[in-house]
């Protein structure tokens, strides 16, 4: 692959040990996925587990012994069992694989760890690019295990396998076994999912005892912790348990989003985990187990020199690529728009109205399902749909960047107000998104430029005005602080004495954001007595359609309703973030619940099963888009083989060729303006650029797409800024790297080329701002551009009148002789 | 545990094959009617095979001249309206059969200088997707016929004036009129054979939502603006992509062999575009092609688009040219009114009810250019 890749590829090309485990069972990631997912598809989960279906896939691309595959199966279906779970065909192999590791790691570890350094060194003979990053495996690496796994594609299940797996085989050797997680939600939703299995005791700290009551605790009880309640040392006071405490145990430890604590701030939390499972313990007795999951590995391993031990520790990946080819989860389409300097409130103005139109149009879906045949079609289901607009991480900080963050909410805040206040105002900027001129791609998907196309802008503000914000005639847009729900404020809009809310902002730090809203002119009250919104949201009636927000609802958020995602300025720090929040916005229910979007669903449907996705500079929600589909290390697998001709004996076909003119066979020379009569108009377009990303069958597809319009009046007002000798100069050195030494051109012909109408310039009105130095430049560059595309007119215009059509047998019409027919084998 | 040795490869319960290591014999391919998942294939009537199309995985490739899912449907629909009892022929060398004319086909592979390409003034060399050679062995006449499926929402940004809707229109007789200085092609028997070059555009955007683009609207006898017919379009030699062969490719057939109107005022406008002022106009229209090479320095586009405003909307009677004639009406009355041309007393009911204005118009301008 050329260029650097992502985070996702790089790391997807060096899964070290899967291959290991693969190649030691006679497996191919290749051969066995497909196969393993016909089984899932053909017959369905359960019966590939209870019938064996999955086994026979995996037995019939075996390249090795069957009989330990057999037994391997078997351990796991026992597992599963115990922990109630019909494995989807990705849970099955990840945990074929892991149970071949734990008894590899267990009967043999130095003759594991040296084979698993044979295979490293047959992976570096292959491909060299990693040889300065990946070390040599030694026995504190069997002490790590990480399951790669798209959000929603059931980490969860896999995790209580593995403790079924863990338990089973070693029972009562553990002398604590914990599970980790970022916070108090995900806490107690885990604690939750335990308890229904029945399975298991299960502890979460510290809502079941205190730390006393952990310490009395059976050794098969199932910890589920807080890592915020964990600390290094002894605390004075409160409820952070020292992990100390655990030290001369053997534990087994699972760590939830495993991604989270690798920034170098949050080392801390890495190596509390790394404690509490006696990573590197002197006493080979203290050792104990790590096992992480986490969607993000990819993204992390890149930019937090994780990368190392995630190659060597993670058992299989099912990343989002995967998962989405396999009809999980929803569909999505994205837009980034790009505008720089003066252009960027013009762009954020046009990305906040297309976000709201997509999103209008998913709940005109969802309400016209609705009343059609209920929210589920086929089965498959479908939420209330929600826009999402993600801007900030730190609202209120002192930091540049937590300042720019929060003046993004208040932008949008602003932007709020101005529609509310103003009904207007939204006429006028859907009446933008009517008219600006857009070609190559669109910057709203194709169900939504036809309501667009269709209706004037008057009505449609009208009718997005009362279906997203219920607004009538005479509200006005209150911000309220809500005293009874912690860093939340209320969007609403007030008739007469009562508020009714729309949305709901939920940040850390709500008086933060008060304080900078209030500089920024926008006054916020307080609200009393109203609930919390945001909790609301779960609710299956709900007024509130829109959630502006942070990293505070990323994790844990067991909601369906996302529909409509708009990312504000996010960087490539925000990089985990995105990819969370994307996974909850691409979260589909499916058909009783197996998280599958439908593959043929109805018009209406298909919005619903789509997450549309708008980006102000979101680069790196696209970088991670594309790298989904990178192939890593490609190794191919290809033949070049003949095309056999098979032309008539009895009739001459003729076939028609061209032949132009060498240089040497015309002349070109233009001066003054009779040229320019002569040759068709140019369309040069200096517009914004729209960039849409979509999944399909064959990858991501993306399209990039121009926004603008006609702008050559005003270009022509300012030609007066144009320095003509330079542009001259550039003319003249195009000519010598194309060796046009036939085409001559006056200096007047410059001129006349830029006074003509034989040309048409399309941009964002700013895009012709004279202020500085580089707007001058730019100027400049535009006009060298418009003349040069012109002269080349000219002169291709006099090689065609030289060219000249004659016939030609068939058989030397161009048939081609041989083709190349190739498949990427890539290292996933 | 030891490492364990690899046995025999298992050829997997669903699907697997050893396509990418070796070149597969061709005679053993599927036909593109049933290609059953894979990607090279047969076509009867093909001068080479296989025949490659676009494969479903994504991590395979193969090149060159793959055919996308329009042009794949285009070749089996062809197939299919053929022969629709799937009696087709299977074996090489074989033409397809279009009652007594021969179709011979060939997947025309782009940005190769020996392929068929066209162009207009200076524009891009269109590569048309497919070559249809039409034979008709009695009466010898050799069709070149190209045909190229397209999505003309996108794919024909300039409308009426695009290259490549112009390069299919007009430019065909540019290069018969330039083949013709040479000798006419013969067969083995020595017997000349007449050739002609006709291409046809298949539009893979739907006639519904092309219609209403501005770029395709055309000009009515009262010089209004007006959305395209599917007639005016397949006049303009672009047929719509259509679920069932039945639907379209008879027009596809039927345009590649038969000359509409269109044709003719298109041949006769690569004369008056070649001989200038040499030209002799002998028809109303000929008059119209005529004033207009001669109104204004315009280049090829300029000119045939023009021309395709305004000649391929039909009146209300059926006409052809009906708006060409009341330019030049207009022009008529304008001039009586202001004395141009020699004009001046004319009755304006005389001009009014004129069957032929452009002639009219032309002899004016002539007879005061000759004085």
């Amino acid at each position: 692959m050329a260029g650097k890749q992502s985070g996702h590829s790089r790391l997807k090309s060096a899964l070290v040990l899967r291959d290991a485990l693969l190649d030691e069972l006679g497996l191919s990631l290749i051969s066995c996925m497909p196969q393993l997912s016909q089984v899932e598809t053909s017959f369905g989960a359960a019966r590939g587990l209870d019938e064996e279906k999955y086994l026979e896939a995996a037995l019939s691309v075996c390249e090795g012994d069957t009989s330990l595959l057999r037994q391997l199966h078997g351990e796991v279906r026992t597992a599963c069992a115990k922990v109630q779970l019909a494995p989807r065909y990705a849970q099955y192999l990840a945990l074929i694989l892991f149970t071949h590791w734990m008894h590899m790691r267990q009967t043999d570890p130095e003759a594991f760890v040296a084979r698993l350094n044979e295979a490293l060194k047959n992976h570096l003979k292959k491909d060299s690019t990693e040889k300065k990053s990946l070390t040599d495996f030694t026995e504190r690496d069997l002490q790590y295990a990480a399951f790669w796994m798209a959000t929603a594609s059931g980490k969860t299940h896999v995790l209580h396998a593995c403790l079924a797996l863990l338990t089973e085989n070693r029972g009562a050797s553990w002398a604590r076994i914990f599970i980790v997680t970022p916070g108090d939600a995900l806490t107690r939703q885990h604690a939750e999912k335990l308890r229904e299995l029945n399975a298991f005791p299960v502890f979460a700290y510290p809502m079941d005892g205190d730390h006393y009551a952990l310490k009395s605790l059976p050794r098969e009880t199932v910890i589920v912790i807080d890592i915020n309640k964990l600390a290094t040392q002894k605390a004075d006071e409160g409820i952070r348990i020292p992990t100390s405490a655990f030290k001369d145990d053997c534990n087994l430890v699972f760590v939830d989003e495993g991604h989270k604590g690798q920034k170098s701030e949050l080392s801390l939390w890495k190596r509390l985990q790394q404690d509490l499972a006696g990573i590197d313990s002197e006493g080979q007795a203290n050792r104990g187990l790590l096992i992480e999951f986490s969607a993000t590995f990819g993204q992390v391993a890149e930019t937090e020199r994780a990368f190392d031990r995630y190659a060597k520790s993670v058992i299989l990946d099912y990343a989002y690529d995967r998962f989405h080819s396999d009809h999980y989860g929803k569909d999505f389409w994205h837009v980034k728009m790009e505008g720089r300097g003066d252009a960027a409130l013009e762009v954020q103005d046009q990305v906040l109205t297309c976000a709201l139109l997509s999103f209008w149009h998913q709940l005109g879906c969802y309400r016209l399902l609705k009343s059609e045949d209920g929210p589920t079609d086929n089965g498959a289901a479908v939420s209330l749909p929600l826009w999402v607009l993600l801007g900030l991480s730190v609202i209120g900080g002192t930091s540049k960047s937590d300042q720019e963050q929060t003046s993004d909410v208040v932008a949008v805040l602003q932007f709020l107000k101005r529609l509310l206040a103003k009904p207007e105002t939204l006429a006028g900027l859907i009446q933008t998104v009517k008219e600006v001129n857009v070609s190559g791609t669109d910057i709203v998907p194709g169900e939504v430029r036809m309501p667009v196309k269709r209706e004037s802008a008057d009505g449609l503000s009208h009718r997005i005005l009362s279906d997203v914000f219920g607004w009538q005639e005479g509200d006005k847009p209150v911000f309220r602080l809500l005293k009874c729900a912690e860093g939340e404020m209320g969007l609403g809009l007030l008739r007469g004495d009562a508020v009714h809310y729309y949305g709901v902002v939920n940040v850390g730090n709500a008086g933060g954001l008060k304080k900078a809203m209030q500089e920024c002119g926008l006054q916020v009250e307080d609200d009393a007595f109203t609930q919390s919104l945001f909790a609301s949201l779960s609710e299956p009636v709900s007024d509130i359609h829109i959630l502006i927000g942070s990293r505070r609802f990323a994790e844990g958020w067991d909601n369906y309703r996302p529909s409509s995602l708009t990312l504000l300025r996010l960087g490539v720090k925000e990089g985990s973030l995105i990819i969370q929040m994307f996974g909850r916005v691409v979260r589909f229910a499916g058909t009783n619940g197996d998280g599958k979007r439908l593959i043929s669903p109805k018009p209406q449907k298909k919005p619903l099963q789509t997450a549309y996705i708008y980006g102000l500079r979101s680069s790196y929600l696209e970088a991670f888009l594309n790298g989904l589909y990178a192939n890593g290390v490609p190794e191919s697998v290809g033949k070049s083989c003949k095309f056999q001709t098979e032309l008539p004996d009895d009739v001459n076909l003729q076939s028609v060729k061209t032949i132009t003119p060498k240089p040497a066979e015309f002349l070109v020379h233009i001066a003054g303006k009779r040229w320019l009569g002569q040759i068709n108009k140019v369309k040069l377009s200096l517009t914004a650029a729209v960039y849409t990303s979509a999944i399909t069958r064959d990858g991501v597809r993306t399209e990039k797409g121009t926004m603008g319009q006609d702008m050559t009046g005003e270009f022509k007002d300012r030609l007066r800024y144009v320095d003509l000798d330079r542009l001259y100069l550039e003319l003249v050195e195009m000519k010598r790297q194309r060796g046009w030494w036939n085409f001559s051109f006056e200096f007047d012909a410059i001129l006349e080329a830029l006074n003509s109408d034989e040309y048409e310039l399309w941009g964002l009105p700013s895009s012709l701002r004279i202020e500085t130095d580089a707007d001058l430049i730019r100027l400049n560059r535009t006009a060298a551009t418009l003349v040069r595309r012109l002269f080349e007119g000219a002169y291709r215009r006099e090689e065609n009148r030289n060219s000249r059509y004659t016939w030609v047998d068939a058989s030397e019409s161009g048939i081609p002789k041989s083709y190349r027919k190739e498949r990427l084998h890539v290292q996933n | 545990m030891s490492k364990i040795k690899k046995g025999h490869v298992q050829i997997g319960l669903f699907h697997q094959d050893e396509v990418f290591t070796k070149c597969t014999d061709i005679d053993n391919l599927p036909l593109i009617t049933d290609p059953s998942g894979r990607f090279e294939v047969l076509a009867p009537g093909s001068i080479y095979h296989p025949v490659l199309l676009t494969p479903d995985q994504k991590d395979v490739f193969v090149g060159p001249g793959t055919l996308d899912k329009h042009e794949e449907k285009f070749v089996r629909d062809l197939i299919g309206y053929l022969y629709p009892k799937g009696d087709h022929p299977k074996s090489p060398k074989t033409p397809l059969k279009w009652g007594e004319k021969d179709i011979w086909l060939k997947r025309n592979i782009e940005k190769a200088p020996s392929s068929f390409r066209l162009r207009i003034d200076e524009s891009d060399w269109f590569y048309p997707d497919f070559i249809l050679w039409v034979l008709d062995h009695k009466a010898k006449i050799q069709t070149l016929g190209f045909v190229d499926p397209k999505g003309l929402g996108i794919g024909a940004a300039g409308g009426w004036s695009d290259y490549k809707i112009l390069s299919t229109i007009y430019i065909p007789h540019v290069v018969e009129r330039q083949l013709l200085q040479n000798r006419l092609p013969v067969d083995q028997d020595g017997n000349e054979w007449q050739f002609r070059v006709r291409g046809v555009i298949v539009s893979t955007s739907p006639f519904d939502a092309l219609k209403e683009h501005n770029k395709f609207s055309l000009n009515t006898e009262t010089f209004k603006r007006t959305c395209p017919e599917k007639a005016d379009f397949e006049r303009a030699r672009i047929v719509f992509q259509k679920g069932v062969p039945a639907a379209y490719i008879p027009k596809v057939l039927e345009l590649l062999w038969d000359d509409n109107m269109v044709d003719r005022l298109m041949k006769r406008a690569a004369e008056v575009r070649e001989l200038g002022e040499t030209f002799s106009p002998s028809h109303e229209t000929d008059y119209d092609l005529v004033l207009r090479n001669s109104a204004k320095k315009q280049t090829d586009s300029e000119y045939i688009s023009a021309l395709m405003y305004d000649y391929l909307k039909l009146d209300a009677l059926g006409s052809f040219g009906r708006v060409a004639s009341e330019r030049c009406r207009f022009e008529l009355m304008k001039s009586a009114k202001t004395g141009r041309f020699g004009f001046g007393g004319e009755k304006a009911s005389h001009i009014s009810e004129h069957a032929t204005p452009c002639e009219a118009l032309w002899k004016r301008m002539k007879e005061i250019r000759g004085k």
